[in-house]
């Protein structure tokens, strides 16, 4: 954090906005009219105790004793989700820079998991070359065109998903330098496998590509047709060229209702204008080409 | 969550809700309109709350929609908040103090007059404040820049640094 920043929190603590006296008046006037809705009663049941304190036993006799005296226990438990394959995504450095003209916040963040495994290992030491790579480009950017230009470079992550079965890892980058630019990158891990999962894992045939890339036109041109502002790069729509089939390290993941998507950079298959289209591969579309290890991992 | 609990956070959060209140409408009494409502609204809804310690990002959203409809009702006061010469700063007469970062923040445009006051008067997150207003982390990142790069020509016009 720059001094300008270190200054503006300390005027802001020192300016502290306090509600003025009016308006809290019609905070605790707006309180006083709220209606008393009582909880029912909790029935308490005597039973109830004696039922926790034998769960608790059983709990404890599965967790802590059973792993330290079976050895077969101990490792069937490492392959039950939640305890064998508890994932958890910190950030664990933030490079942060600003000036009139150049600004940078890049948070980097660290997978932990289970320690014989080697796939967080992997994903963390990609993304901590990529971060290092937009840093040192940023700082040479930033050498080279000095006060002359403009230039930002912004990077965030989250868990997209985290299931018993299936972890993703989503990093967004965005630069700007006259015009701005995002893109995304998806890092999964199959819990069951304990293996990173790239989109052509997922399939049974070396030609998947084509039958998404079909899928995927016909998407384009289905919303060009009910819509005049969605212009994708197709033959059809003028452009003299059009996108190839999607690659098996192209990114992926799964929604909310299992089905696989196909998410897009800016200006990858379409105009500036229409940012980062993503496309839905409804499950049916492709249930005879995914591997049978990943028919259900959604359901 | 009781009735009392729920009184009992309000309070708490009540200088948050008026700052983030006032950062959108820019006056008192709209400001105190709109969290009234809001605080109705919330309590009414309650039940749609599913993680209690999300309290204060779901009950500041809910006071920043409740601002932007009425800004929506009114747009007359919209017409003023998209002129910034018109969009003169407040005078605050409660507060004795020389309020230098207050002014400077209160001639920026939205939307980075209220990430300004969220980031830096209420200390909330760059998430929290993304979770408020239904933008990204990123691109409350940028708002910030904005704003700090805005804030920084402004301030030292009056020869602050």
């Amino acid at each position: 954090m720059n001094q300008f920043d270190k200054k503006l929190r300390e005027m802001a603590a020192k300016e502290k906005i306090n509600i003025p006296d009016s308006v809290q008046s019609r905070v605790e006037a707006t309180l006083s009219t709220l209606p008393r809705t009582e909880k029912a009663p909790v029935r308490r049941s005597i039973a109830r105790p004696k039922m926790a304190m034998a769960a608790a036993c059983i709990a404890f006799l599965l967790i802590f004793i059973m792993p330290n005296v079976s050895v077969a226990y101990a490792q069937s438990l490492q392959k039950i989700p939640l305890i064998g394959d508890l994932i958890r995504v910190v950030t664990i450095r933030n490079y942060f820079y600003s000036d009139p003209t150049h600004e940078m916040d890049v948070v980097v963040p660290n997978i932990s998991y289970d320690a014989n495994n080697s796939a967080a290992d992997h994903i963390n030491q990609d993304v901590d070359a990529l971060t290092q790579t937009l840093v040192d480009q940023f700082y040479s950017d930033m050498e080279g065109i000095g006060a002359a230009g403009h230039q930002s470079l912004y990077t965030d992550y989250n868990v997209q998903t985290n299931t018993a079965r299936w972890f993703t890892l989503k990093l967004a980058v965005h630069i700007e330098a006259g015009s701005g630019s995002s893109y995304f990158k998806y890092y999964h891990i199959d819990k069951e496998s304990g293996k990173i999962i790239k989109l052509g894992d997922l399939f049974n045939t070396p030609d998947f590509g084509k039958a998404l890339t079909e899928n995927i036109k016909e998407q384009m041109r289905q919303r060009s047709a009910s819509d005049d502002t969605q212009v994708y790069f197709m033959k059809t729509a003028g452009f003299g060229f059009e996108f190839a089939d999607v690659a098996p390290e192209h990114n992926f993941y799964f929604n909310d209702d299992g089905d696989l998507v196909i998410p897009f950079d800016k200006y990858e298959v379409a105009p500036g204008s229409m940012g980062c289209p993503e496309f839905v591969i409804q499950k049916d579309v492709i249930n005879d080409i995914l591997k049978d290890e990943f028919k259900d991992i959604f359901p | 969550m009781s009735r009392d609990e729920f009184c009992e956070k309000v309070r708490l959060y009540q200088n948050t809700m008026y700052a983030l209140a006032f950062s959108i409408l820019r006056n008192d009494a709209d400001a105190a309109d709109a969290i009234s409502e809001s605080i109705l609204k919330a309590y009414s809804n309650l039940s749609q709350l599913k993680t209690p310690r999300h309290f204060r990002a779901w009950l500041l959203k809910i006071v920043r929609n409740t601002c932007l409809e009425m800004l929506r009702r009114n747009p007359q006061a919209q017409t003023l908040e998209e002129q910034p010469d018109l969009a003169d700063p407040i005078c605050h007469e409660d507060i004795s103090t020389k309020l230098v970062l207050r002014d400077a923040v209160e001639r920026l445009r939205q939307p980075y007059r209220t990430v300004v006051f969220l980031f830096y008067y209420e200390n909330l997150s760059i998430m929290e404040i993304s979770q408020i207003t239904g933008s990204s982390a990123i691109a409350v990142k940028k708002q910030l820049s904005r704003a700090r790069t805005m804030l920084q020509q402004s301030l030292n016009k009056e020869d602050f640094f």
